[in-house]
């Protein structure tokens, strides 16, 4: 292996407790993110995939401290994240930003782009006065590629897309090392998506940015990804190298979602594995592999015991019975 | 493909739908033509704001007036114009032998109301009052649409079924009245992969056990190369490139939909660099002159600034809306891009 990670996840817990009755006692807990062990290298993306309520995003924004954790340990860059006091955290988040899903909602539309941008660098004293903060935001615009003149517009004024590179602008003013895009196309027009995917790939070249990029989208994560985690009911059920994964995938809910992907070819005949059922609710998830219900191969071992995440290869983990006996 | 008059279940000719705002007149579908034989998918291809929903719903007329406005030269399904028959003839074709499936299976289905109340209500509308005769026909569309306990589940709120299950009974709806054009917008689009891989393989059981038309709008390449027969892709309400699934994905022409192809990264292929579409999708109400697509197209030429081109047959069957094809038979040669 490589050197140390750049971040470095162990056991994290994310549990939402449910409340019920008169008292609102706590009567069980939704295990959006159950156990999952993480290292991002860098310069590298590390993707994680699943269906809605898998909890990729709750994992995002958890290992960054947005929430706080139910239990576990994330190390950026040798320091733990969730020991920090808030002064400390707070200098952090300087290195570590976030691109989220919505460029509609996550930009305030009383704010203009210029002061959306530079807000953060003004907090981060990293602007002595407001001359050097439109410098700064300006130069961080045109690596966006967004006109520097758009500096006193307002949001409403833009499109989806280039709203979206206002966000990664706010994200990168402040010279980060490490972000966290939470599904950055998925609500672009297929046009659209192409120069945003475009834009963080140049980034990430330009700046040696690590990504976490979290997405659905199977197609657009091979494209990105050096590293892939496949997420199942707050559980990484498959964890490996982009080529690995996509070429190889073993566990068998990694490869019905890539059966499951249509193909933009009419003549090409795949064989698709179609799953029965729909994705259980995370407050009542099935016993032993969560998969087990909608598993074509599951066996009694299933119903029973928790499978655990064990390397069937250097670099390639798989939470299966199957192919873990 | 050559297009039988006879076996043409649908035949649109210049269909316009304008909407009148404060701001100035917005021409969401733009003149747009197009036949379907029966037993035929077509697929309609674009991105957000590109009509294609509104060319679909104008087909139902559900269009409000004001501010939308539709007309044409003539919309003949089944021999009537669609255009010219009044409201309550047009609710004996909605639902009846038109129906919908819309893209929300979340909002689609009222809340207070049972699956089993919702379900029997077009079938109640269309086909007789008898209740045995309705629930009966309910529990039969079920299975069809393979739900599981049909009985049970005509007594319960669409709250208590998942998003897959609500397409399903969507889908179900649809078909109780055996319409025969169903018209799915963006039907698998808030599902999740697995979900969606379950509702196309049963759209395509539905097409050969019914013999239903479909016309199968859809932002998303791979659904279309699963699920169509012929397809038409639209840009700022006008169809720029019109032919069959094997030609749009082999040998597309329209710079536009070229570009949507290989903006797209594919699961099954290695490739190092995207190629986007400059710009962005245009203002409605403030169109470019001369051809919509010209300001991104990366093969412009004078004469697309000034004119929009016209929808021209390059080979049979594969109809398309550019400068560089409508000089085709001039210089017979091949573009190369």
């Amino acid at each position: 292996m490589q050197t140390e990670p750049l971040l470095k996840v162990k056991k994290l817990k994310k549990y939402y407790p449910i409340k019920s009755g008169v008292f609102s006692r706590v009567t069980g807990h939704v295990k959006a993110v159950d156990d999952i062990d993480l290292e991002i290298q860098q310069g590298e993306t590390f993707s994680l995939v699943g269906e809605s309520g898998c909890g990729k995003s709750t994992a995002g924004t958890t290992l960054l401290r947005l929430q706080e954790p139910t239990a576990g340990e994330s190390f950026y860059n040798g320091t733990d994240i969730f020991s920090l006091d808030k002064k400390k955290m707070r200098n952090l988040r300087k290195d570590i930003q976030m691109i989220f899903q919505d460029p509609y909602s996550s930009l305030n539309p009383r704010m203009t782009i210029g002061e959306t941008i530079g807000e953060a660098l003004l907090i981060h004293k990293l602007a002595a006065n407001n001359k050097e903060k439109k410098q700064k935001v300006q130069s961080t615009m045109e690596i966006c590629g967004l006109s520097p003149h758009y500096y006193n517009r307002y949001p409403h004024e833009f499109s989806g897309g280039q709203r979206q590179r206002v966000v990664i602008a706010r994200a990168l003013a402040l010279e980060p090392k490490f972000i966290v895009a939470d599904e950055p196309i998925s609500a672009l027009d297929v046009s659209i998506q192409a120069q945003i995917v475009n834009l963080l790939d140049n980034l990430q070249a330009e700046f040696g940015l690590t990504y976490l990029f979290i997405s659905h989208d199977l197609s657009v994560v091979k494209h990105v990804s050096d590293w892939v985690a496949v997420m199942y009911l707050g559980k990484i059920v498959e964890k490996a190298p982009q080529k690995l994964l996509y070429n190889n995938p073993q566990h068998p809910y990694s490869q019905a979602l890539l059966s499951a992907v249509p193909t933009p070819d009419p003549s090409y005949q795949k064989k698709r594995i179609i799953l029965t059922g729909d994705v259980p609710s995370p407050s009542n998830p099935p016993s032993g592999c969560h998969f087990h219900p909608r598993c074509p191969y599951a066996f009694e071992r299933c119903l029973s015991e928790i499978p655990v995440l064990t390397g069937v290869d250097t670099d390639h983990h798989v939470a299966c019975h199957l192919v873990n006996p | 493909m050559g297009t039988n008059e006879q076996n043409n279940l649908l035949e649109v000719q210049n269909l316009h739908t304008h909407f009148h705002t404060d701001s100035g007149v917005v021409k969401a579908v733009d003149g747009i033509s197009f036949s379907l034989q029966s037993g035929k998918v077509l697929g309609i291809v674009g991105e957000s704001g590109c009509g294609k929903s509104i060319a679909s719903m104008s087909l139902m007329r559900l269009i409000p007036s004001p501010p939308g406005k539709i007309f044409g030269d003539n919309v003949s399904f089944n021999g009537k114009n669609l255009l010219e028959l009044s409201e309550n003839q047009m609710r004996q074709i909605r639902g009846n032998e038109i129906a919908m499936i819309f893209q929300e299976p979340m909002t689609s289905l009222n809340p207070v109301y049972t699956i089993g109340n919702q379900l029997g209500e077009a079938i109640k509308l269309h086909q007789g009052v008898n209740k045995q005769y309705i629930e009966d026909k309910a529990i039969e569309v079920l299975n069809l649409v393979g739900i599981p306990r049909p009985k049970e589940i005509l007594k319960e709120y669409p709250h208590s079924l998942s998003g897959g299950m609500r397409q399903r009974i969507m889908i179900a709806m649809a078909v109780s009245c055996n319409p025969s054009l169903l018209i799915a917008d963006e039907p698998t689009t808030a599902l999740d992969v697995t979900i969606q891989a379950q509702i196309l393989e049963l759209m395509k059981d539905l097409i050969k056990q019914l013999n239903t038309s479909i016309i199968f709008i859809t932002h998303d390449l791979g659904v279309i190369a699963e699920m169509a027969e012929h397809v038409m892709v639209m840009y700022a309400g006008k169809v720029v490139e019109e032919t069959d699934i094997f030609s749009l994905f082999h040998s597309p022409r329209h710079p536009y939909t070229i570009g949507l192809l290989n903006s797209k990264p594919q699961i099954d292929k290695e490739e190092d660099n995207l190629i986007p579409i400059k710009g962005t999708v245009p203002n409605p109400l403030n169109l470019p002159e001369g051809c919509s697509f010209h300001p991104r197209c990366d093969q412009v030429m004078e004469q697309c600034k000034r004119q929009p081109p016209q929808l021209t047959e390059i080979s049979p069957g594969h109809k398309v809306s550019c400068w560089h094809f409508s000089s085709f038979t001039k210089n017979n040669e091949e573009v190369e891009f």
